[in-house]
């Protein structure tokens, strides 16, 4: 049985999955090129197939719990609900995220639910390919031109705050972190994340100024962006013109 | 950018086969874009990536002087027959074979 509070931080990947699929999606048949149109979607599709499985396990309705919740029961970070319409954007968003979201599941191999454990193994193996094609995409595109450098580090630059608050904690970390039922803190995970991000960058060399306090956004106590209300709408379409069609 | 050619093999006793092609600037980029364009339903267990100007290609004018040889064609089927043939008249005499 899954308490109220361990749901709460589920729901926060599950729902970035969720709409980063969605957003992922957009760019089908509009990707810069072919290789990379079937390589995103396929990425969203994972991401949308993550969602799932831990939706699956959250109740037995997978589409009343997917999209049968006032946004305001989201747990959603801001940084899968901008709409990143730039190719630029969509790239260093992917990249942040990958590499936040392989921190997360690796996080839950070792939860309390040995069924939520089955699934971040899963999730991982997938993760290795996104990583792999967010990371050499991004190595490709700042050690590329001065145009692809210039575009592709703005990006970064643009996005890093809103991607820091993808950490923000859910509501009773404290009190799972105390029960023994999370074993890292989401400050944690942050910074492992911050490592990771800091090293892949270095490498290319582009640095971002990770000492500036992170904005409080609120995604993970329920506070939307701007963004959801369209993302909202398109997600759910299908249902509210068939509130039978399923998943 | 290069072009690749994508050669797919299943597990077990078949070969590789040709898939399609693909334009990457190096090795590492064709490995990364080949995965989701030719192997997303698991088309295959095995992928070769060849470089296009890898191949040494080999045109009609040089294979074409060997298309009217219907000698070369046997198939066995007319040595196949004459052994059936053989094994069954040695059955009737009740010889040994």
């Amino acid at each position: 049985m899954i308490e109220a509070s361990y749901r709460q931080h589920l729901l926060a990947l599950a729902d970035d999955d969720l709409c980063m699929g969605h957003r992922h999606s957009e760019w089908l048949g509009v990707a810069p090129f072919l290789e990379e149109d079937l390589a995103f979607a396929s990425i969203g599709q994972d991401e949308l197939g993550h969602a799932r499985a831990l939706y699956e396990l959250l109740g037995d309705d997978v589409d009343r719990v997917a999209f049968g919740r006032p946004p305001g029961e989201f747990r959603s970070c801001h940084l899968v609900e901008l709409p990143c319409t730039a190719w630029e954007e969509a790239l260093a968003r992917h990249y942040l995220y990958d590499l936040a979201e392989t921190i997360r599941w690796e996080a839950l191999l070792d939860s309390y639910e040995a069924a939520i454990a089955g699934i971040a193994r899963r999730a991982l193996r997938e993760e290795a390919y996104h990583v792999a094609h967010a990371e050499q995409l991004m190595h490709r595109m700042l050690s590329g031109t001065e145009e692809s450098h210039r575009r592709v580090a703005a990006a970064l630059r643009s996005m890093y705050p809103t991607a820091r608050a993808l950490f923000e904690p859910v509501t009773d970390e404290s009190e799972l972190l105390d029960a023994g039922k999370l074993t890292r803190s989401s400050a944690y995970l942050e910074q492992r994340w911050i490592d990771r991000v800091r090293t892949s960058l270095g490498a290319v060399g582009v640095s971002l100024e990770w000492e500036v306090a992170a904005a409080g956004l609120g995604g993970r106590t329920g506070v939307r962006s701007e963004y959801f209300s369209e993302l909202w709408d398109t997600m759910t379409a299908v249902t509210a013109t068939d509130p039978a069609a399923s998943w | 950018m290069k072009v690749y050619e994508v050669f797919l093999k299943k597990a077990g006793k078949t070969p590789f086969e040709h898939a399609g092609s693909l334009e990457a600037p190096d090795a590492e980029m064709a490995k990364l874009l080949s995965r989701e364009t030719y192997t997303r339903r698991a088309e295959g267990d095995e992928m070769w990536l060849v470089p296009r100007d890898a191949i040494v290609a080999v045109g009609e004018d040089w294979i074409a002087p060997n298309e009217d040889k219907p000698h070369r064609h046997n198939d066995g089927a007319e040595l196949a027959a004459r052994r059936r043939q053989l094994r069954e008249a040695a059955a009737e005499t009740g010889g040994g074979g």
